[in-house]
């Protein structure tokens, strides 16, 4: 019986990250490919929402975009690292933390595939209202977004113990 | 306190595997392969060469086959003329001395 729904939830946790993945790949594959046709990387542009393909070197909001390729290299492994631990916590974990980190995970992977192929990580989305903009993110970080937020209310509220109960 | 560092972990978490970026950067941040405006060499600027004022003036082939092509005519035509000219004095000639041996006898 515990196999049995160990196994089930391998399946849907490897199949959440793999989804992940390549909805991540697919829409960075369709950006990058659509500014080498318009030669611009203003691609779409409205009201709220352009999408304007920006290489981003650094990490969160354009901190330690450095030029220095051996820096370069020490934030990758960092990152890979970091990745890494992610990993072992979702091996161990249990219940809906294991969802969360399933997403993390997805995305990470989508963004640590871009710094170590490209070099940089695409982003694209960028939300404004006038003249304020917000930080352009990609699918990635959407989805590390909302299985760090979902990891927090796991611990604030304590869904995870409930869950585990039931 | 466990809370709280677990939080701030997973804050920490988002910063490092997140990759969002700035409008301002993505605009001015300027790609590291650029090349230095200041290894360019210049040019010298364009100059006459010295026997420019000595060269034939240009002519296109078409106009010098068409030229000769006329004064080839023009040679033909005047030599025809000649021929014409005097095949007519030698049948003179000819019926002149016809007609006096005629009157002769």
């Amino acid at each position: 019986m515990t196999y049995k729904n160990l196994s089930k939830t391998f399946f849907i946790n490897l199949f959440l990250i793999i989804t992940i993945f390549a909805i991540d790949r697919i829409s960075k594959i369709y950006v990058i490919s659509m500014s080498n046709k318009v030669l611009v990387s203003d691609i779409f542009s409205s009201k709220f929402l352009n999408i304007s393909l920006i290489w981003n070197e650094g990490i969160a909001f354009g901190l330690f975009s450095f030029n220095q390729n051996y820096l370069y290299d020490l934030l990758t492994i960092i990152i890979s690292i970091i990745i890494f631990i992610i990993f072992v916590m979702l091996i161990q974990q249990k219940g809906l933390r294991k969802y969360a980190l399933s997403m993390i995970f997805g995305g990470a992977i989508g963004n640590l595939y871009d710094r170590i192929f490209f070099q940089a990580v695409p982003d694209f989305i960028d939300f404004h209202i006038a003249d304020f903009h917000w930080f352009i993110f990609n699918i990635a970080d959407i989805f590390i977004t909302v299985g760090v937020i979902f990891m927090i209310f796991c611990e604030l509220i304590g869904i995870n113990d409930q869950y585990e109960k039931n | 306190m466990k809370k709280i560092r677990k939080f701030i972990l997973l804050n920490i978490i988002l910063i490092f595997l997140t990759s969002c970026s700035t409008v301002k950067e993505g605009f001015t941040n300027p790609k590291k392969n650029n090349s230095d405006e200041f290894l360019v060499q210049k040019k010298s600027p364009l100059v006459m060469p010295p026997s420019y004022g000595e060269l034939p003036s240009p002519t296109s082939k078409e106009t010098l086959k068409k030229n000769n092509d006329i004064k080839d005519l023009i040679e033909k035509s005047n030599d025809q003329t000649v021929q014409v000219d005097g095949s007519n004095n030698l049948n003179k000639t000819l019926e002149n001395s016809i007609l006096g041996k005629i009157k002769n006898n």
